[in-house]
């Protein structure tokens, strides 16, 4: 998978895909997840955008994730990717995801060309996050946050793009059954809404490569 | 891990070459409404990629259930008390009813069918070319009152399948 294959199937029209909206849409049908409150406009939302951020390594593409520090109010100790809310200065949220990327891992926006979006996603903590994809060209510098992120590391794209390893697993929380999206990574656990966005990644990829593969299509 | 069309599974790149493997997940395996593969265990559900079909039927039989015709019966009844069987490539088996019923999709550029059957779970089988022929072949063909068109299908535990369209064109 080059960078213009991703640029291409981000660029595909994504009608016939089903594509999760939020983090209500791969829990139990009925469940009570504020997520759908915020995708259906009950509760009002807030703007963010995240920097799905692909690395160009010798031996094929991997995406920069990030541990967050264990003290943060939102999403704290969990895997995301860097992103963060919309700012008043922020001309759009493909300057948001790139703001938020210098900020939070020190990665100079000259490294990064934006391919692409992917489907707005809604968290159960009430953002409606835009990932913007990016590539990155080695070498580069990371330096991170301290007080923002605990680690920056990479996942293999083929990894992520596994079928089997993208899972729907289900937890007891505050009474109620939940179900989420993971993709257990070594030690590292990507779940809830960046697990959900990668497996939308995942699938704009695979119908992209479908269509290329078998254009008459069945 | 992935299912190819004609119903080889492979995993990390390479086909599993064991069979009683394959057999294995396959007990786990199944489909959600909106057409998505799961490999499902008690703690997790595990995505699959199927091409096609979970399943490849390739071998067709035909037969009578319990209440069948008698051996002096001909025609009709005996038609409609026939049972078609149906074997995968990973031989389970499976009977035409009910609950297992089958689908043909037309390509709607070249016309070409491809024929379903109905397994548990909402999983599917494809029927290979050898085994939909075989059904062609014990076709029959009714008309139906509101239609110009006769409808080819099969009779098994006493209903009709159908299998296709003919029209036919009034010049």
């Amino acid at each position: 998978m080059t960078p213009d294959n991703i640029m291409a199937a981000l660029n595909a029209p994504r009608e016939g895909l089903k594509l999760r909206v939020g983090d209500h849409a791969v829990d139990f049908p009925g469940s009570k997840s504020r997520a759908r409150a915020f995708a259906e406009g009950a509760l009002k939302s807030r703007a963010a955008a995240v920097l799905v951020p692909l690395v160009h390594r010798d031996d094929g593409l991997s995406v920069i994730l990030t541990r967050r520090t264990a003290h943060l109010k939102a999403h704290a100790g969990q895997i995301s990717f860097p992103g963060g809310r919309k700012e008043d200065v922020d001309a759009d949220l493909d300057e948001t995801a790139l703001r938020e990327t210098e900020e939070e891992i020190g990665l100079n926006r000259r490294h990064i060309r934006l391919l692409g979006r992917l489907n707005d996603y809604y968290t159960v903590t009430g953002f409606q996050v835009t990932p913007v994809v990016g590539i990155i060209t080695p070498p580069f510098d990371i330096v991170a946050d301290p007080f923002e992120v605990d680690e920056v590391f990479e996942v293999p794209l083929s990894f992520i793009l596994e079928p089997g390893n993208q899972k729907l697993q289900t937890v007891d929380f505050e009474g109620a059954r939940r179900r989420y999206f993971a993709i257990p990574y070594q030690h590292y656990y990507i779940w809830g809404a960046t697990a959900g966005m990668l497996v939308n990644f995942s699938d704009v990829l695979r119908a992209h490569q479908q269509n290329v593969t078998r254009p008459t299509g069945k | 891990m992935s299912i190819n069309r004609d119903g080889t599974w492979y995993y990390q790149g390479g086909p599993i070459g064991r069979v009683e493997l394959v057999k294995l997940f396959a007990t786990v395996l199944q489909r959600d409404e909106e057409g998505g593969h799961w490999l499902v265990t008690p703690a997790e559900m595990a995505r699959i990629d199927v091409e096609d079909a979970a399943f490849v039927v390739v071998e067709v039989t035909r037969g009578h259930d319990e209440t069948g015709a008698r051996p002096d019966e001909e025609g009709d009844h005996a038609a409609k008390t026939g049972v078609i069987r149906m074997r995968t490539n990973i031989d389970q088996w499976v009977e035409l009813d009910e609950n297992h019923s089958l689908r043909v999709e037309e390509n709607p550029k070249t016309g070409e069918p491809s024929p379903y059957i109905a397994l548990d779970r909402g999983l599917e089988a494809r029927l290979n070319r050898a085994s939909f022929y075989q059904l062609v072949d014990w076709a029959e063909e009714i008309t139906a009152p509101d239609s110009p068109d006769t409808v080819l299908g099969v009779y098994s535990h006493g209903r009709f399948f159908k299998i296709g369209t003919v029209e036919n064109d009034e010049a």
